[in-house]
């Protein structure tokens, strides 16, 4: 049980494992706009990105049984397999990335977390910070490879730049959240 | 010192090294603590990263779509109205609905069989074309294997990194899972060589084999079942493999 008297999202996927619809409908509740957001921000075509918001819950219904609570979080694991099958969405229909907004990513910056708690969407948010701070074209060449499933080749060819510009610039901006994950994360929120 | 491969790390995380890069890294990953460590915190910031999107409401019908599905009545598949509709007959286009819907659907999900069983095909085409030219080479070798009711051969060539596992007898596995097989190398790190699955359809499958190194630097293969993505090194016991017998 969780703090509130509900019970916590373990408990709730263990519910769902042994086919509780109510549990799955309380998850679905909790979660839905997340994962529909990550559709849409991957997709940018709303009917895909219900299918796959669909397709996610119902792989949450089928496959609650090989949750391991131990390994993370059931937001993490559904919005990981969002995101599979968003990519698997976009080689299916041979999809070439929608321009991006290089200016603003598209960030939640106003829905986050209080800055004082030592929570996960507290270093959420200094992966937020961190990413719109990030020069364009690191942040293009991120956003082209984790929501858009390109290769370092295929972000070389689509944006007509050298391998070897991809690269750094990957590898520069991925050093760059990896240092503002690995900070303080209150610290981090009052940049 | 960060070990130079720790440069690769951010693009590991994402999916975006190529397949040479990729397999390079995880033999080196499989041996380094200290590049694990490192990997450790790229994994987080790809986690994170899933958690940026701004929330999106979805349509309203989904919830009900979804718990319709759950109870076993696909009448119920979308029922969302769409704009435009209000004044025509409701009975009318919410059969119109069903029928595109359940038309479309079959349509996505047979689209997606064939795109699968075409990428299947290419991949046993790979694997077929490249066993037939190992085969033309007179010193080309075969490794034999049986374990209960799986068998199989792994034909290579010792100056060629490519090679060609034929084996009968795998089961399918969960959805999460999938076959990875391990290379041996001398220093007794192991380097992914394929990462694959059957189907209850497929008593033989052939996989093509890649390997950073000539196959004759190679002591022997292992497979493993590892989560679906593949891991940095063998996790499960080995299901089959062999020992190669290199010539003098």
């Amino acid at each position: 049980m969780s703090g509130t008297g509900l019970p916590d999202d373990a408990t709730l996927m263990q519910q769902v494992a042994q086919g509780d619809r109510r549990a799955f409908l309380s998850l679905y509740d909790k979660y839905a706009a997340r994962v529909h957001g990550l559709s849409v921000r991957m997709l940018q075509d709303g009917m895909s990105a219900e299918e796959v918001t669909q397709d996610a819950f119902l792989r949450l219904w089928t496959r609650a049984r090989t949750f391991n609570a131990d390994r993370g979080q059931v937001l993490s694991w559904l919005l990981a397999i969002t995101r599979r099958l968003a990519l698997d969405r976009f080689r299916l229909d041979s999809r070439v990335p929608p321009p991006l907004e290089t200016e603003n990513p598209g960030l939640d910056l106003d829905g986050l977390a209080d800055e004082s708690s030592r929570t996960d969407e507290s270093r959420w948010r200094s992966l937020r910070f961190a990413l719109a701070d990030l020069p364009a074209e690191q942040r293009l060449s991120i956003e082209l490879a984790f929501y858009h499933g390109l290769s370092q080749r295929e972000i070389a060819e689509h944006l007509k730049i050298p391998l070897g510009t991809v690269k750094t610039r990957l590898r520069l901006g991925m050093q760059k959240l990896r240092r503002a994950w690995a900070i303080d994360p209150i610290q981090a929120g009052r940049r | 010192m960060a070990h130079k491969e720790q440069e690769l790390l951010g693009a590991y995380v994402m999916g975006a090294l190529g397949s040479g890069e990729r397999i390079a890294l995880e033999a080196h990953l499989g041996d380094c603590q200290e590049c694990q460590a490192a990997l450790a915190d790229y994994e987080q910031v790809a986690e994170g990263l899933l958690h940026l999107a701004t929330s999106v409401a979805p349509a309203s019908g989904l919830r009900a779509t979804l718990n319709a599905r759950l109870a076993g009545r696909p009448g119920n598949l979308r029922s969302l109205r769409r704009p435009g509709l209000g004044r025509a007959p409701q009975v009318v286009f919410a059969a119109l609905a069903v029928t595109l819907l359940v038309l479309n659907g079959a349509l996505i999900l047979e689209t997606r069989r064939l795109a699968e069983r075409g990428q299947e095909l290419l991949a046993q085409q790979e694997a077929s074309q490249t066993a037939l030219a190992l085969a033309s080479y007179s010193t080309s070798q075969t490794a034999f294997v049986q374990e209960e009711k799986i068998w199989g051969t792994f034909v290579y060539e010792e100056n060629f990194p490519v090679a060609v596992f034929n084996v009968w007898g795998l089961p399918p596995l969960p959805d999460d899972k999938a076959y990875q097989l391990w290379l041996f190398n001398p220093d007794g790190t192991r380097t992914t060589g394929a990462l694959f699955r059957t189907t209850a359809a497929q008593e033989l499958i052939s996989i093509l084999i890649r390997s950073p190194v000539p196959l004759g630097e190679v002591l022997g293969f292992g497979v493993t079942v590892e989560p679906e993505t593949g891991s940095p090194a063998p996790t499960g016991p080995r299901i089959i493999g062999a020992e190669f017998e290199h010539s003098p």
